[in-house]
């Protein structure tokens, strides 16, 4: 793999590792930083990935996994991820009506779904957003089918709690 | 209830059980990201959760929260940053050990001057003393002739 294809294949999937990035850290800089780390990680490491089957999943892998480390190293050094919701938590208290815009009601959901564990939400960005297979899932998440498919609907439902919530 | 509403609602049952297929999910998408309908309100959620669904996938693609440097050069950028970087580095060696070398210039000089000096000063006592010594000769000297 030369510099020209390594280029086409990471334009395609840098957008998709920022997202996943984004949803586990639940920060754009923090996301940023993480996608240029796993750029470069890939590009020293084309040639093994050039005989992988599918490119992109290998690449989500890499991502998933640093992010998780990423938060695991920040939870050890005791900063409450908690602490960057605060302000969010104020103003889930208010509640939904139909006077609001869709731009507000979008900033809730995503309020809601950066609340669940991070399981739950990596799960969910990379089915519901990225619309990977189940298969596919399994093997970026190494969980098999029914622990996918549990934590998946748990995440669902809890969206759907506390969106319904806000309505009442 | 129309047929409708209720093919979406079973339908919404087997995405909470994430039991849906791609295909049965991007359905649900089509629905509630039609134009503001008549809705249930108890389907509130989930429009809210499918139109919010729909932004995610393409805000980050054309909105500037994504603002990693260009994919294709990126690499170069940080190649050069790190040159740029290992450049300064080594300047800033180079320049210490020049400064440490005339540093270590200065401080030999100066030990070396002032061991001179201090020789000097030896050999002008070791004079002052013979001096000393030439006076008494000289005493004795005119003792003895008188």
């Amino acid at each position: 793999m030369d510099q020209k294809d390594f280029k086409i294949i990471i334009k395609d999937i840098e957008v998709r590792l920022y997202r996943v990035a984004r949803r586990i850290l639940i920060s754009h800089e923090e996301a940023q930083d993480s996608v240029q780390e796993i750029v470069i990680k890939i590009w020293e490491r084309k040639e093994i990935i050039a005989q992988a089957k599918n490119i992109e999943a290998y690449a989500i892998t890499m991502i998933k996994n640093h992010c998780l480390d990423r938060l695991k190293s920040k939870q050890a050094n005791f900063v409450r991820l908690e602490d960057q919701f605060a302000d969010q938590e104020d103003s889930l208290e208010e509640t939904l009506t139909a006077q609001n815009t869709v731009e507000e009601r979008i900033l809730r959901v995503e309020q809601v779904i950066n609340r669940l564990t991070e399981k739950q939400r990596t799960i969910w960005q990379l089915r519901d957003v990225e619309g990977y297979s189940f298969e596919e899932i399994e093997a970026i998440m190494d969980m098999n089918a029914t622990a996918v498919r549990v934590t998946l609907s748990r995440a669902r439902k809890e969206i759907r709690n506390q969106i319904a919530k806000q309505y009442e | 209830m129309s047929e409708d509403q209720k093919h979406i609602e079973q339908l919404l049952q087997k995405y909470l059980e994430a039991q849906t297929s791609l295909e049965e999910e991007s359905q649900l998408h089509h629905f509630f990201g039609r134009a503001e309908q008549r809705l249930d309100p108890k389907l509130y959620w989930a429009r809210d959760l499918f139109v919010y669904r729909g932004h995610e996938a393409l805000a980050s693609v054309n909105s500037d929260k994504f603002k990693v440097l260009e994919g294709s050069n990126s690499i170069s950028y940080y190649r050069l940053a790190a040159a740029i970087a290992a450049l300064i580095v080594t300047s800033l060696g180079v320049y210490r050990l020049e400064e440490n070398y005339k540093e270590r210039r200065i401080k030999e000089t100066y030990t070396e001057t002032r061991k001179a000096f201090m020789m000097i000063a030896e050999q002008l006592e070791l004079a002052q003393e013979q001096t000393v010594y030439l006076e008494y000769i000289d005493q004795t000297m005119n003792k003895l002739l008188k």
